[in-house]
């Protein structure tokens, strides 16, 4: 019951963004219509996570940290309920993101792409679960603004060495023929694609949990 | 039943710049206690203990007879009204009751809008929109919604009022009527004591000076004021916190020692104001 209540408690955090929130879904539709179908569900979900740091600002704004002290709930459990309450976002975007996807394959297109969209739905929410399982430990340690800059570090970090790295490797052919073989393997075995995505999720996912109720316990 | 609603013993807890250092005290079922002392002597601190918002490095808390770290259901029983909201600025007052109330085993909905109509609180209406003096009384309608025993208060009336204030005071003496519910309430306006509070606890640099029922304080300290050629060194070794200034001075004395005293000296009684007055100048000594 505990859970569910604090669960409860950051959307009622988050009610009063929810308006803005769905305003914004209006940019990854145009994306989908302009670019590619997949680019929206990757755009709309990689919105909402950063849209989801928003409630880490709204608690320390709160003073939630008093509040967690008041309410009869055990310590560890209002960090549980962040990552659950965030996850539940992750999933009811990419369910809707996801139809938005086939409503609009099927005007544009005429068609579904399925293989495509599960391609595209899996990466996207590994890549939501990745930024997730990075930035909130940074959120409980440091105060939100101080977090912020801290949480962004690593994708900084990532592609000002990754992308170049990445970039010199692919003109390696042997190195570029056998990520193309990796390519076209999971376009052929979207399964494994997503089961991969599946283990990946909960390793990350966790281990961020971990961390975070370890920074918790201290800080609390 | 236990007689001790509230029980803390040895209770220690050490930052970089401060310490608070043994403190015990206890808080009878059905009293008032006043936690006081100047800024930055320990009383939130103490609080923060109490509710296990910092982590204690020694000492027992002992909450209805129980260890409160082991039984965080006690909570249930504890009501808390800081000096700030912890709800968020945008919701409407609706809204907390309807974040906050599934919590509690035993929120009233009548309770709470009893004391929002009481308070003059409507229902509609945004948190940021209201005054300081409306927030404290929707911490306090939350607070008391819920049947708690324990209620907790930390400077709740720093900001408000001399009418609102003593409408809070008025509401903490029926709070107490059944004399099954007790109130610790931290404050640094010292004249909300006098009114209500019948036992007192005093910090001093994060060290107990006092404990115990507001009158024994009384009993114990008065306040001796004279000239400074009535001065000497026999005579300082029973004051305390001497201040001293270019027309005589003033101290606090133990009532025992007022027998060491002059009849040039006039004693007085002392009020909370003047015993933290002198505690502060004690500091020197």
């Amino acid at each position: 019951m505990t859970l569910k209540n604090l669960i409860k408690l950051d959307f009622y955090a988050m009610k009063p963004l929810a308006k803005l929130m769905i305003c914004f879904l209006v940019i990854p539709i145009i994306l989908g219509i302009i670019v590619n179908l997949g680019v929206s569900i990757m755009v709309t979900l990689t919105f909402v996570v950063f849209m989801l740091n928003m409630i880490f600002s709204i608690s320390e704004k709160s003073h939630f940290h008093k509040l967690y002290g008041v309410l009869p709930i055990k310590k560890s459990t209002s960090v549980l309920s962040r990552y659950l309450f965030s996850l539940i976002i992750v999933a009811l975007t990419a369910i809707v993101s996801f139809i938005l996807y086939i409503i609009l394959s099927l005007i544009l297109n005429g068609k579904m792409n399925w293989i495509h969209g599960i391609s595209f739905l899996t990466i996207s929410i590994v890549i939501a679960l990745f930024f997730i399982s990075i930035q909130y430990p940074f959120y409980f340690k440091f105060e939100y603004s101080k977090a912020t800059i801290m949480s962004i570090l690593p994708y900084i970090i990532c592609f000002a060495i990754g992308a170049p790295l990445f970039q010199y490797l692919m003109q390696n052919n042997h190195f570029a023929s056998q990520v193309m073989k990796l390519i076209s393997y999971f376009q052929s075995h979207v399964s494994v694609l997503v089961i991969l995505g599946i283990v990946i999720s909960v390793v990350m996912v966790s281990t961020s949990y971990l961390l975070s109720l370890k920074i918790q316990k201290k800080e609390f | 039943m236990n007689q001790n609603i509230l029980e803390i013993k040895n209770l220690t807890k050490e930052f970089d710049n401060f310490k608070l250092d043994n403190v015990s005290f206890h808080l009878p079922t059905g009293y008032i206690m006043g936690l006081v002392g100047k800024n930055g002597a320990g009383k939130t601190t103490t609080i923060k203990l109490i509710l296990e918002l910092l982590e204690k490095d020694q000492g027992v808390i002992q909450v209805f007879g129980q260890n409160i770290i082991q039984h965080y259901d006690l909570k249930q029983d504890i009501a808390v009204v800081f000096d700030e909201v912890f709800f968020v600025e945008d919701w409407k007052i609706s809204d907390v009751e309807a974040a906050i109330s599934p919590f509690y085993i035993n929120w009233d909905t009548h309770i709470f809008q009893n004391y929002l109509k009481q308070f003059h609180l409507p229902t509609q209406q945004k948190i940021k929109a209201l005054s300081r003096g409306m927030k404290m009384k929707l911490m306090l309608a939350v607070a008391l919604s819920h049947k708690a025993r324990l209620l907790i208060l930390d400077e709740p009336t720093s900001g408000l009022d001399p009418v609102a204030r003593d409408e809070l005071l008025d509401i903490l003496l029926h709070y107490i009527e059944d004399e099954q519910n007790s109130v610790l309430f931290s404050t640094h306006i010292t004249s909300d004591l006098d009114k209500i509070a019948d036992f007192l606890t005093i910090l001093d640099n994060g060290n107990i000076f006092f404990t115990g029922y507001k009158d024994e304080l009384f009993e114990k300290y008065c306040i001796v004021k004279g000239g400074i050629d009535n001065l000497n060194q026999d005579i300082e070794k029973y004051l305390m916190g001497i201040q001293k200034n270019s027309t005589g001075f003033s101290a606090l004395l133990d009532v025992k020692n007022m027998k060491y005293m002059n009849g040039h000296m006039v004693i007085e009684e002392a009020t909370i104001d003047d015993i933290l007055i002198h505690i502060n100048h004690m500091e020197g000594e």
